[in-house]
Order: C-alpha cells, then sequence, then structure tokens
C-alpha cells in the first residue's frame, strides 16, 4: 500500500506523521496537473491511494480577496471527480473547503452573496453531491477540526511566511490520526459492540445504594452529563454499534431502574444483550460473544472502574479498554472526539444498520430457547454417571479444598480445613456427601459436595464444581441428604443460603428445588425447608 | 543545565533528521550537516517549537539554523 500526498501548499510535515504507510510527496502545487494528467504519477500504478490535501485560501487566489478573478476551487472538484473515475482501484481522501477566517473582509460579508463564507458554502454543496456518488473518494469535514481546536491553535502565520507551511504541528498531528481513521471507517473496520457498566458510567452513584430513582441521572449539573452520554450512545446505536450491558449488580436493582426511573434514554430494547450480575466481567464478555456470535476482537470496553478496566485488558486483551475521563462533565465530549472515530468510525451506514440491535436481540432470544429446549437431550446423550460417596475418608482432603476454593456454587460458602472434614466424616452428627462426576467425554472426578448437620437436620455446606454447572447433578445430592436425613426420623429437610458477593448465581437454588423460604435473617440469610 | 539543553536540541534535530545523534555536536549547523536542508529546518522548527513550547517568529525561523542558535532561543 502506498499513498501519493498532493496538494498545493507545503505538506511535508506531515508525511512522516502518516508513517508506517508509505507516503510520497507530489511535486510541490502540481495537485491540479496530477490529478488531471492522465499520464502523471497520481495515476501510475504505483500509488492505491491518493490524499489531495489543498489550502482553500491558496485555490481562492485573489477571489479571497473580493478579486472578481475566476479561481480553482471549481476545477478542483472536477478534477477529482474526474480522476475518482479514470481510476476505480484508486481510494482519493480529500477535505471541505475551509479558508482562513482572515478572509473575512467585513461585517458586510454576513448578507454578501459573494463573501468567501458563502462560497465555501457552495463550494462544499457541489463537493458532497460528488462524493455521494464517488464510491471510492472519501471526504473528511475540515471545518470539524477547525472548530473542535480552534484555527488559533492549528493554523501559523510564522510557518505559512517562512516555507508555505500552513499548520502547525499539533494540526499535523491531528490530520494524520483523523486520515487514519477514516480510512479505517471507509474499510469497515469499526468494531461492533459497546460493553458498558452502569454504575458511575450509564448514571452517577451506586444504584444499589442510592435506589433507581435517587441515581444521579437528570436534566440538572453532573445527572445530565450522564444523560447526554447516554443520547449519544443512542445515536451510536443507529449506526450498527450493539451496545451491551455488563454490570455487577443485584438484576432486580437495574430491572427498576429501567421500568421506574424517567430520566433513563436508554431502554431495554437499546441493549443487544445484558449481564448483570457478579460474575467476572471477562466470563461475561466471552459469554456475550458466544452469544452474538461476535469476535471479542470487535468489543470496546467502557467503565469507570479502574480494577475491572485492568482485568478484562489483561484476561482478553483483544477488547479495547480505553481510559474513563477523570471528570465527569468531559464524559460526553470524550464519547464523541475519542471514542467513537477510534473505534467505531463508518463511513456509510446501511439500513441494516440502523435496526442491527433488534436483529441482535431476536437471535439472543432464539439461542436462549434453542438452547434450553435441547438442554435435555443434550444431558441425556452426554451419559453421565455419577457416584456418590458418604463419609469417604479418602477423599477428606478434596472435600477441605473444594469448601476453600468455589465461590460461585456454593450457598453458604463455609470454608473448611482438613481436621474439620475429618471430623465431620468420623462424628455421627454429620455427614459428607461427595460426588464423582463422569460423562462420555471422560471423568471430572470429585465435583459436588455436600455436608448434611444430622443433628440440626441442614445442610449445612452445598456446593458444586461450575465446571458441572448446568448438568443437572445437584438432585442426586439433594436426594441423598433427604435420604440420610429421613433414616434418621426427620420429617423435613432444612436449607440455607448465605448470600456473598459471588454466589448470586444459587440465590434461587433452593427455590427452585422446591423449598419453601422459612427465614430470613437480617445479613441476608435465607432459610428454607422441603418435607421430605 | 546548558549541557542538557545542548543535549535535548540534538537529540530533536537528529530524530527529524533520522540520523544517529554521534553525527551532531554542539556547533552543528545547517552548513555542517547535509540532511539538514531547508525542508528539514522547517521540520526542526516546528517541533521545536511543540517540545519546548517556545513560539519561533519569521527572523528566529531563519536565523537559528545551528545547534548554538537554537540552544539560544531557550534562554
Amino acid at each position: 500500500m502506498k499513498t501519493l500526498l498532493l496538494s498545493n501548499i507545503n505538506m511535508q510535515p506531515l508525511v512522516g506523521l502518516l508513517k508506517p504507510s508509505e507516503v510520497v510527496c507530489g511535486e510541490y502545487n502540481s495537485l491540479l496537473m496530477d490529478l488531471v494528467d492522465p499520464a502523471s504519477r497520481a495515476s501510475s500504478d504505483e500509488f492505491d491511494r491518493v490524499l489531495c490535501l489543498f489550502d482553500t485560501d491558496a485555490l481562492m487566489g485573489d477571489g479571497a480577496f473580493g478579486e472578481d478573478v475566476p479561481d480553482h476551487c471549481a476545477r478542483l472538484i472536477d478534477a477529482i471527480q474526474g480522476f475518482c473515475a479514470r481510476n476505480p482501484g484508486k481510494i482519493v481522501l480529500t477535505h471541505t473547503f475551509c479558508a482562513s477566517s482572515d478572509r473575512w473582509l467585513n461585517f458586510a460579508d454576513i448578507l454578501n452573496p459573494q463573501s468567501i463564507r458563502a462560497r465555501e458554502a457552495a463550494l462544499n454543496e457541489q463537493l458532497v453531491a460528488v462524493a455521494r456518488k464517488t464510491a471510492n473518494l472519501l471526504l473528511i469535514d475540515l471545518d470539524i477540526i477547525m472548530r473542535r481546536q480552534g484555527e488559533a491553535a492549528l493554523v501559523s502565520p510564522t510557518f505559512w511566511y517562512a516555507g508555505r507551511i500552513r499548520y502547525t504541528r499539533q494540526m499535523f498531528r491531528t490530520l494524520a490520526t483523523t486520515i487514519a481513521q477514516a480510512f479505517d471507517a471507509y474499510a469497515n473496520r469499526a468494531r461492533k459492540v459497546l460493553v458498558l457498566d452502569l454504575d458511575n458510567t450509564l448514571w452517577g452513584g451506586i444504584v444499589g445504594e442510592l435506589g433507581p430513582i435517587d441515581i444521579v441521572l437528570s436534566e440538572e449539573g453532573q445527572g445530565r452529563c450522564f444523560r447526554d452520554f447516554q443520547r449519544a450512545l443512542k445515536a451510536l446505536t443507529r449506526s450498527g454499534v450493539l451496545l451491551v450491558i455488563c454490570s455487577k449488580n443485584n438484576p432486580e436493582d437495574v430491572d427498576e431502574v429501567f421500568e421506574r426511573n424517567k430520566m433513563m434514554v436508554l431502554g431495554r430494547d437499546d441493549f443487544a444483550a445484558m449481564r448483570v450480575n457478579w460474575q467476572p466481567k471477562p466470563e461475561n464478555m466471552v459469554d456475550i460473544a458466544n452469544t452474538l456470535d461476535l469476535g471479542i476482537d470487535s468489543f470496546v470496553f467502557i467503565d469507570d472502574n479502574p480494577v475491572e478496566r485492568a482485568l478484562v485488558a489483561q484476561t482478553l486483551p483483544e477488547v479495547a479498554v480505553p481510559d474513563f475521563p477523570a471528570k465527569i462533565e468531559d464524559l460526553p465530549t470524550w464519547f464523541a472526539r475519542e471514542i467513537v472515530p477510534r473505534y467505531f468510525g463508518k463511513y456509510t451506514i446501511s439500513a441494516e444498520d440502523r435496526n442491527k440491535t433488534a436483529q441482535y436481540q431476536a437471535n439472543e432470544v432464539r439461542r436462549t430457547l434453542s438452547s434450553t429446549l435441547d438442554l435435555d437431550t443434550f444431558l441425556a446423550e452426554l451419559e453421565i454417571e455419577c457416584t456418590l460417596y458418604v463419609n469417604s475418608p479418602e477423599q477428606i482432603s478434596r472435600a477441605a479444598q473444594m469448601t476453600q476454593k468455589t465461590n460461585q456454587f456454593n450457598l453458604t460458602t463455609r470454608r473448611y480445613e482438613v481436621p474439620d472434614i475429618k471430623r465431620f466424616v468420623e462424628s455421627e452428627d454429620h455427614a459428607v456427601i461427595l460426588l464423582d462426576y463422569k460423562d462420555r467425554f471422560g471423568s471430572e472426578g470429585i465435583v459436588g459436595l455436600a455436608i448434611v448437620d444430622l443433628k440440626a437436620g441442614k445442610i449445612d455446606t452445598f456446593l458444586m464444581s461450575c465446571r458441572v454447572i448446568g448438568r443437572k447433578v445437584e438432585d442426586r445430592i439433594l436426594d441423598k441428604a433427604a435420604e440420610l436425613l429421613k433414616a434418621r426420623g426427620f420429617s423435613k429437610m432444612i436449607g440455607e443460603f448465605i448470600p456473598t458477593r459471588k454466589n448470586a448465581l444459587v440465590a434461587s437454588f433452593y427455590d427452585k428445588q422446591g423449598f419453601t423460604p422459612s427465614q430470613e435473617l437480617p445479613d441476608g440469610t435465607r432459610l428454607y425447608e422441603r418435607v421430605l | 543545565m546548558t549541557d542538557g539543553r545542548v543535549q535535548a536540541v540534538i537529540s530533536l534535530i537528529a530524530a527529524e533528521l533520522e540520523i544517529p545523534q554521534t553525527k551532531l555536536d554542539a556547533s552543528s549547523s545547517v552548513d555542517t550537516v547535509p540532511e539538514w536542508d531547508s525542508m528539514a529546518h522547517l521540520n526542526i522548527c516546528l517541533a521545536f517549537q511543540e517540545r519546548f513550547g517556545v513560539t519561533l517568529d519569521l527572523e528566529s525561523i531563519a536565523a537559528a539554523t545551528s545547534v548554538p542558535a537554537l540552544v539560544a532561543l531557550l534562554k
């Protein structure tokens, strides 16, 4: 890939900044000739990209000072159009006409149909019309750059008079970045999925503490920063980007925000997927990538929490993890100026892009549905064989290790050492049940554990390894526990759930297993009963 | 302190000219360094402004065509 840079002014300082792509400067001020002459270097096979970065004032010549002389601007548009048509295999990048504000001559300009501003607007209208119908012309808006950073910072009279260099280093850097981003947008290299945290990212404060109404989200002050951010996110979905929530929260709290908080700009329908749980975010993101059937390298992750960002950046290096702005008032600007052009640049937006979220939501529903429908068949085909051990002296250290390591599928998270387990195994008051699992793919070994308190009629500990979650083998341990308790004369079995930061997965485990809630303690611990 | 400035200017010029710093010394100028032509000089001045936060004027761009002259602009 080789690029030719054409201009009517000195753009040499840009060449070094466009590296590592190979860029060659055309002859000084050969812009129009190079475009028009079919035998020019620009037309040769040597280059597949042509940058046409012109200076509007210089093209206008004395016309820029109000003289009634023909200028070269209209000729440039024709030349670009003709060049693109003759060279369909080359991509031509150019920008809009943008005259120096010094060409403002007087207050009368605003009313004058021949003023530079009026001329500039008419030229840009023509240029945009050409760009609309010319597939290999890539047009960027120079005025946006000037407005964002200011002409005073970008244009230098000193270097102009010293050597026909119109711009400062800052402008050359900005141009280099913008050109690279525009080519990426043109080539559709944008990322597809924006994964968003909730607390202090989509709204201010923590919903679990403030509640669904009192989170910081409003039309005033900080609340407006978040609301404007949400507005920009909503606009982004119309360019085909999928929004996804990945938040450590209780799903009920988040549901309430969507249902009750009128300040939310984004609704459930604006998200292609949501993962509100206590699982590590990288796990959720891999799960989302699988569900949406999109590569994790098309993900961008925005989260105010630097620890979460570091975890994702470390475990999933393909995910883009930009820093979060230090000041919340910078959030909407940061998003518009840095995040969108850098990760979600698009040069053309199709009708399909505008409806992408709905399309992927349908996919997610279908997949969830099909996976539940097929689960029983899938499990049957696994040929699962479980062996239960009760009070087995050989497995004591494995049992202790499981109580130490298991966080998610762990109803009470009581950590035991080897001597504790040994005591349970040997005493008449407790039973330690272990489950050994194998299927046609092989053996997983001991993956389930229950410690039953035979004096209190209660399940003291119940845990499963994540490897076999979803295989419905939990029932077998519970059945064994029931059998042991029944033999001791109990008419009911007591289950206990102690919530931790990591075990939300099993918060309703006993409900699903036919237990009835009997008591809730102030610390959140819940007791359950099941008749034997 | 002066040495630090000289070194900083030399390193900037070397980077802009894409030559090793060893090809430059405290007295190098457009007359002694073949790569340091008039276009390269403008690039050096642009980089100089950016790096040291000094605003050059037309006269100093024309005059500061040596390491000592550029270092002098930092005082």
